[in-house]
């Protein structure tokens, strides 16, 4: 479909046990809040500290998808006010992010369809929001949850290619031991952005299966085509799949650009990456699924 | 006395106890910031500076009252009552650090840690001729800081003598796993005799005074204390002071957009006392109403020039470089002198009513925000009253060169008349 532009943001679970910027545990099945530091509830007087396992899983997963490194990358807060952001930020990269390009090689076949991708950085995760009727549960065991958030240029141009991209970036991280992988709690989130025609990007946040990929994207497609056949303005929204009717509902509006007022965190200091550091990380990194299947090609 | 938020269930031995301003967590004491956003909040763990204080046997006396969230430098602005100024009644005791400044100045405390982002420790320990530090940035941890403008706060030692400030230094300062910008060495000998060894005159650098921006009074201190040191030995070299109404501007643009960012976090929900507002619209509007309702005046009015900050880009940037000027500046400066010297204060504690006017205000940390965009050590030193109040030079040595600063204090508190 040449005039579909698909992006996917795909955040994964590093698997290192424990928070990005401190050091209470992390852990699948745990009742809620058991698990809870001054850092992960926004405690006053609670400072970061970065843990250098989470980088060198980060860093795997970067020279897994041959992505350039930068040797000094930053850390950002953006903020927003919810429920599920304890600090009233996250932390993040958003100026200098860790690593930038790259590509994701997705079997098509007996071919193989190169992704490219726009970067790949560290981020902490929200606490966990879970609405029952009027009452809304937060569970800040995953706040903090060290993250990678791959961003792929909004070059995918078909809901199968979409959800094979996200299989293989699942499927390249479990192998390098970035990420366990496992869906079911939470470990792997996709994010997909779709334009029809050139026209204004819609997200479809949370389509958190391959299968899932492929019908949000494909109802998406179909809901834009329609809207412009019929005259109509496709709206910049955000909208969220629902599962039962296979389409997309909305969320809320993208009203322009949300003010996340952009801040490089005083208290985290630049992380440097040396040669050496990346040349043992590269030498150790496992065989990955696209090497596999090249050597299976012959 | 308002300038005691709680006290330690059991008072130290003598000369055993120190005071904290109420921004630094203790879990055993309530932990307000002086602010109702934050009444009654018990912290879950222990700032690093008080571990450090009860393993070198030390004692926690109690908590003293602040300016709300360390914004402001009156000693007015703490939620639960302002901070009268024992020494000069009827006029400001100076902020943030009023509640440790002023138990000081009594006798009831002879040593606290006070927290300084653009002279919060200095400008109360000026108003009440004690004697307060701050700090190279890194040197002393912010684990356990309530946290104002990041990038510029420093927890630091505060006492009626440099003897005192020195022995707390030497407790706190020192790298710290848990504050990633803490790497700085614990403290070395505070020895002037290397400083003043012979063929190697210490320098003064005398930073220049606008014809208005000091009183006859500050000169006069700023004399006796050069008299001090020329008659010792060392050599007066004249600096030329940047613009300091710059600094101020610069100062308040960071500052701000920081606080902004670190008080995003209060919205009622998870610390200080449970909202009970009844239902609410949404969970934006009680947010809104929560910090509308237990923000302070100066608080709120601080916060929005912040959210401003951050939201023009221009405005920080230009405060950034302006930041990385004034740090060139004291580069050069230091290249020809070893520490320098102003006046603390544009003039005498104002009186209540001349604190009316935010003019006033504005221009109280006139000669203090250099050093903190440029995160170098400076201490405020009381120098004998003439007439009209108390006054204080402020120093300030090169970054790292805190054990130079205390040893000069040292030698000039012994000298003065």
């Amino acid at each position: 479909m040449t005039d579909v532009a698909i992006g996917l943001e795909v955040h994964a679970r590093l698997a290192t046990g424990r928070r990005l910027l401190s050091s209470a545990p992390v852990r699948d099945g745990a009742a809620p809040n058991s698990a809870v530091d001054p850092w992960s509830v926004g405690e006053p007087g609670a400072m970061p500290v970065l843990d250098p396992a989470a980088v060198t899983l980060a860093l795997r997963a970067a020279l897994a998808f041959d992505c350039d490194i930068r040797v000094v990358s930053g850390f950002d807060r953006k903020h927003y006010g919810w429920p599920d952001l304890p600090k009233g930020y996250q932390v993040t990269q958003q100026a200098r992010p860790l690593a930038t390009g790259g590509r994701v090689s997705v079997p098509v076949g007996d071919d193989e369809t190169p992704v490219r991708l726009r970067r790949i950085h560290i981020e902490e995760d929200t606490a966990a929001a879970k609405h029952r009727g009027e009452t809304t549960f937060l569970d800040f065991d995953r706040s903090g949850v060290p993250l990678i958030e791959v961003v792929t240029e909004p070059v995918i141009d078909s809901p199968e290619l979409a959800a094979g991209c996200f299989r293989e970036i699942r499927d390249t991280l479990v192998a390098a031991g970035v990420t366990e992988g496992r869906m079911e709690h939470g470990h792997l989130r996709c994010d997909a952005n779709v334009s029809v025609g050139g026209g204004p990007r819609v997200e479809i946040k949370n389509v958190n299966s391959f299968r899932f990929v492929r019908r949000a994207v494909e109802s998406e497609i179909r809901r834009q085509r329609a809207l412009v056949q019929a005259g109509a303005a496709v709206v910049p929204e955000t909208r969220r799949f629902d599962r039962g009717t296979n389409e997309t509902a909305a969320l809320r509006a993208l009203t322009g650009v949300v003010a996340y007022r952009y801040m490089p965190d005083p208290d985290l200091p630049d992380l440097h990456v040396s040669r050496e550091r990346l040349e043992a990380i590269l030498a150790d990194l496992p065989e990955l699924p696209l090497a596999r299947r090249r050597q299976a090609r012959g | 006395m308002t300038a005691v938020l709680a006290r330690a269930p059991s008072a130290p031995e003598p000369g055993r106890g120190v005071w904290l301003k109420d921004n630094i967590v203790t879990c055993d004491l309530p932990t307000t910031a002086g602010s109702r956003m934050l009444e009654g909040h018990l912290p879950s763990f222990d700032a690093t500076v008080v571990t450090r204080l009860r393993q070198a046997g030390f004692a926690v006396a109690g908590k003293a009252a602040m300016d709300e969230f360390a914004i402001g430098s009156t000693g007015r602005e703490c939620a639960f009552g302002p901070v009268d100024n024992p020494v000069a009644p009827g006029c400001l005791v100076g902020g943030s650090s009023s509640g440790c400044a002023a138990l000081i100045a009594t006798g009831e405390a002879s040593a606290a840690l006070g927290s300084d982002a653009g002279g919060s420790i200095r400008l109360p320990a000026a108003f009440t001729r004690t004697v307060g530090m701050r700090p190279t940035r890194g040197r002393v941890s912010r684990n356990g800081l309530v946290a104002m403008a990041s990038s510029m706060d420093t927890i630091g030692p505060m006492g009626s003598d440099v003897g005192t400030v020195a022995a707390l230094f030497r407790v706190i300062a020192g790298p710290d796993l848990d504050d990633a910008t803490c790497d700085g060495p614990a403290c070395g000998d505070v020895d002037l005799a290397r400083d003043f060894a012979q063929g190697a005159p210490l320098r003064v650098g005398l930073l220049s005074v606008g014809p208005t921006e000091s009183d006859v009074d500050g000169m006069a201190a700023i004399a006796a204390t050069v008299r001090v040191l020329v008659r010792a030995g060392a050599a007066a070299v004249s600096v030329t002071a940047p613009d300091r109404r710059r600094q101020l501007a610069a100062y308040r643009v960071l500052a701000d957009a920081e606080a902004w960012s670190n008080l995003a976090r209060y919205d009622g929900f998870r610390h200080g006392p449970p909202y009970d507002g009844g239902t609410a619209a949404g969970w934006r509007a009680a947010r809104t109403r929560i910090r509308t309702d237990r923000f302070g005046a100066e608080v709120r009015v601080r916060l929005v020039h912040g959210a401003w900050a951050l939201e023009s880009g221009e405005a920080l940037a230009a405060a950034e470089r302006h930041r990385r000027r004034i740090r060139a500046f004291y580069d050069r400066a230091f290249q020809r002198c070893d520490v320098l010297v102003e006046p603390a204060c544009p003039s005498a504690p104002p009186s209540l009513a001349a604190a009316e006017s935010p003019k006033v205000i504005a221009d109280l940390d006139r000669f203090l925000v250099g050093t903190s965009l440029a995160g170098l050590p400076s201490l405020v030193l009381p120098v004998r009253t003439v007439r009209g109040g108390p006054r204080a030079v402020h120093l300030t040595a090169p970054a790292g060169a805190d054990e130079r600063l205390l040893a000069v204090a040292a030698f000039i508190e012994r000298g003065l008349p």
